[in-house]
């Protein structure tokens, strides 16, 4: 009886072991596959099912050589060869073939099966699909090999170099700036490398990068030693190795920009040759208005004087036309010191510094209209001041503008019963455009490009006095404001002054 | 009508202006009471009793007629040493020049000049300011005591 029940408890145990392996076996994801010491298959899990695609019943009892590729059919006479012998192959891999064609990575281990009485009598084969995690593995070795490519042909140089300052890596571009071997440089200290590398200021850099871990920026003139040079742009960042150099040659950039200051230079001499130039023509300028001031006024004074005491001095029966004769002398010599004053107003108001401020144009105007109306008894005049704009300029020299033109519109409306004078402005784009109108003798406009030049007359003597120099003055005045000066007229109908004044509102307070 | 004061230097290199200077001073019998000198080194000479002047008596001129544009040492120059002298000071200076420079007329009153007068071309505007320079400098006027305790300094 304790023998029975001996006998089926252990009957009952085995049992239970036997299922809990067989549902171990049945939920494994990998494929397990039993099969004789000929390669036929016995046993076929559900994960073998699942990774090659066979079901059990078309594999069992076929040679496992259906799931190999042809050039590795020798392989499973090896395998078995050695679990004959009681080996057991573990994690071996290498490729099988699915039921669909597809090939497959696998890691297999091969053990041998034995009989209870401890024969050999086949094998069991678990095999794991490694196909992605052979991918993966070969995804990150492409990536690497990728960038490690990348660096290798970057055009900027890129070295690594070790905290005891050797070259652990460094690229084709580096090669090339340091004109050294890749190989020459590996493994090598950069002070054999380049001896008294250490006293430089991209050492001294390198050394606060390695011993700081900050990374430093810097240009950086590198001597070869025999009287060449290259310029660089350095960026040192720490990195685990020790310190990551990036170097860009700027050589091209440095020469270009010498060559650019050389230029520049140049260029400052030569403005600065042509100002002293133009300085000096203003000082000859200057000494020759002087002297037009000071040495032509002279003997003009002694011609007139002398003419005076020649005229006392003859005797009251002097026929009339040498009184005639004396006199047009003293006036003549009178009418040219008058011109000369003139000439000299004119070069004063081009040397004149210029004083800006805001200027009440319209009651500019009236002061001057007031003044020239005293001055013209007698006169019907007929003056019109329309509202006038401010404008930013130099109060006098605009009043000289608006004194040239307002006498002028007055001396010739001369011949009018009643003189029509007019100021109005006119809004420009950036500028304001005053206007003096009048209704006098009016001039030709074939001869409008001489009005405003120096001694340039349209009227003689006889009929208008003038020295010609007015509407020079106002030229210049109004070209040193940064304006224009145009005129209009018709003979006998009148004539008509423009002069703009820009507008600089930034200037105003 | 009698001067009652000292001489007066007339400084100018031109003959002409000169002569119608003296001319025109003379309306007041002030001819004869006018020494000339050419260039400013001489007018330089006058005033300390150097090179020809050195016998020269009598105290600081009463005015001082004095053109910009001479020879040698120009009008500024004599200017100067004149208002940086104290004992020459005092002397009433008047610029007569032909030019109507503005620089010059600055630097004349910056320097202490007591009139700046631009001569006329036109004779009778020329012989009118002169007269009445003369007039107004060499009789009207009263000058500051220091002259002439200056000039009786020097005699002494």
């Amino acid at each position: 009886m304790s023998t029975v029940t001996k006998v089926s408890s252990r009957y009952e145990r085995d049992k239970e072991l036997f299922l809990r392996y067989a549902a171990i076996i049945e939920s494994s994801d990998d494929a397990i596959v039993g099969k004789t010491l000929e390669g036929i298959i016995t046993d076929w899990n559900p994960g073998a099912q699942r990774v090659f695609g066979y079901s059990p019943d078309e594999v069992i009892g076929k040679s496992v050589l259906i799931l190999f590729p042809p050039e590795r059919m020798e392989e499973e006479m090896d395998i078995l060869g050695r679990v004959a012998k009681g080996e057991r192959v573990e994690n071996y891999e290498t490729v099988r073939v699915r039921k669909d064609g597809k090939r497959i990575d696998m890691s297999v281990t091969v053990s041998p099966i034995r009989d209870s009485s401890g024969r050999i009598v086949g094998a069991s084969k678990i095999a794991r699909d490694i196909t992605e995690s052979k991918l993966l593995h070969a995804s990150v070795l492409e990536a690497e090999r990728h960038f490690r490519e990348t660096l290798d042909h970057m055009l900027e140089g890129c070295q690594i170099i070790g905290f005891d300052f050797r070259y652990l890596y460094i690229n084709d571009a580096a090669a090339t700036h340091g004109r050294h071997s890749k190989k020459a440089l590996l493994g090598r200290k950069m002070m054999e490398a380049y001896p008294g590398i250490e006293e430089t200021e991209m050492f001294a850099f390198l050394r606060k990068c390695m011993e700081n871990r900050i990374a430093q920026r810097l240009e950086n003139r590198f001597d070869y030693g025999d009287g060449t040079f290259s310029w660089f742009n350095l960026s040192m960042e720490p990195v685990p190795e020790g310190t990551f150099i990036l170097s860009v040659d700027i050589t091209n950039e440095k020469k270009l920009q010498v060559e650019l200051e050389k230029h520049r230079d140049h260029l400052q001499e030569i403005v600065n040759e042509r100002t002293a130039q133009l300085q000096e023509a203003n000082r000859e300028l200057e000494s020759f208005s002087y002297s037009v001031s000071h040495d032509l006024r002279a003997p003009l004074r002694h011609i007139n004087g002398f003419v005076e005491l020649l005229q006392k001095k003859l005797p009251s029966s002097i026929d009339k036309e040498c009184l005639r004769y004396l006199h047009v002398i003293s006036s003549a010599s009178s009418e040219m010191g008058h011109l000369i004053d003139k000439l000299l107003d004119f070069s004063r108001v081009n040397r004149a510094s210029i004083n800006k401020s805001d200027v009440d144009v319209g009651s500019l105007v009236r002061q001057v209209i007031a003044s020239l109306a005293e001055e013209a008894p007698g006169r019907s005049v007929d003056w019109q001041v329309e509202k006038l704009p401010d404008v930013y300029g130099d109060q006098a020299m605009l009043r000289q503008v608006f004194i040239n033109l307002l006498s002028n519109a007055l001396k010739y409306t001369g011949t009018r019963t009643t003189a029509k004078i007019k100021v109005r402005s006119i809004s420009g784009k950036g500028e304001d455009i005053f206007v003096v109108e009048d209704n006098g003798v009016g001039f030709d406009m074939r001869y409008v490009s001489k009005l405003f030049g120096v001694f340039q007359r349209l009227h003689s003597n006889d009929e208008f006095e003038g020295t010609g120099i007015g509407l020079a003055n106002v030229r210049r005045i109004i070209e040193r404001h940064g304006g224009r000066t145009w005129a209009e007229g018709k003979v006998n109908e009148g004539a008509s002054f423009y002069f703009s004044i820009p507008r600089f509102i930034e200037q105003r307070g | 009508m009698i001067t009652r004061l000292g001489r007066i230097l007339l400084a100018d290199d031109s003959r002409n202006d000169v002569e119608l200077m003296l001319l025109a001073l003379g309306h007041f019998n002030l001819a004869n009471e006018v020494d000339v000198v050419r260039d400013g080194a001489e007018a330089v000479d006058y005033l300390y009793r150097g090179g020809k002047y050195a016998e020269r008596g009598g105290q600081n001129p009463a005015l001082m007629l004095l053109d910009l544009k001479m020879p040698k040492v120009n009008g500024i120059e004599v200017l100067r040493t004149v208002k940086n002298d104290p004992l020459l000071q005092t002397i009433p200076v008047v610029v007569l020049t032909s030019s109507r420079e503005e620089s010059d007329m600055v630097s004349s009153y910056e320097l202490g000049a007591n009139a700046f007068v631009v001569k006329p071309v036109d004779f009778h505007e020329f012989i009118e300011s002169v007269k009445n320079l003369g007039f107004f400098w060499a009789i009207v006027n009263e000058p500051p005591p220091v002259s002439r305790n200056g000039g009786e300094q020097l005699e002494g």
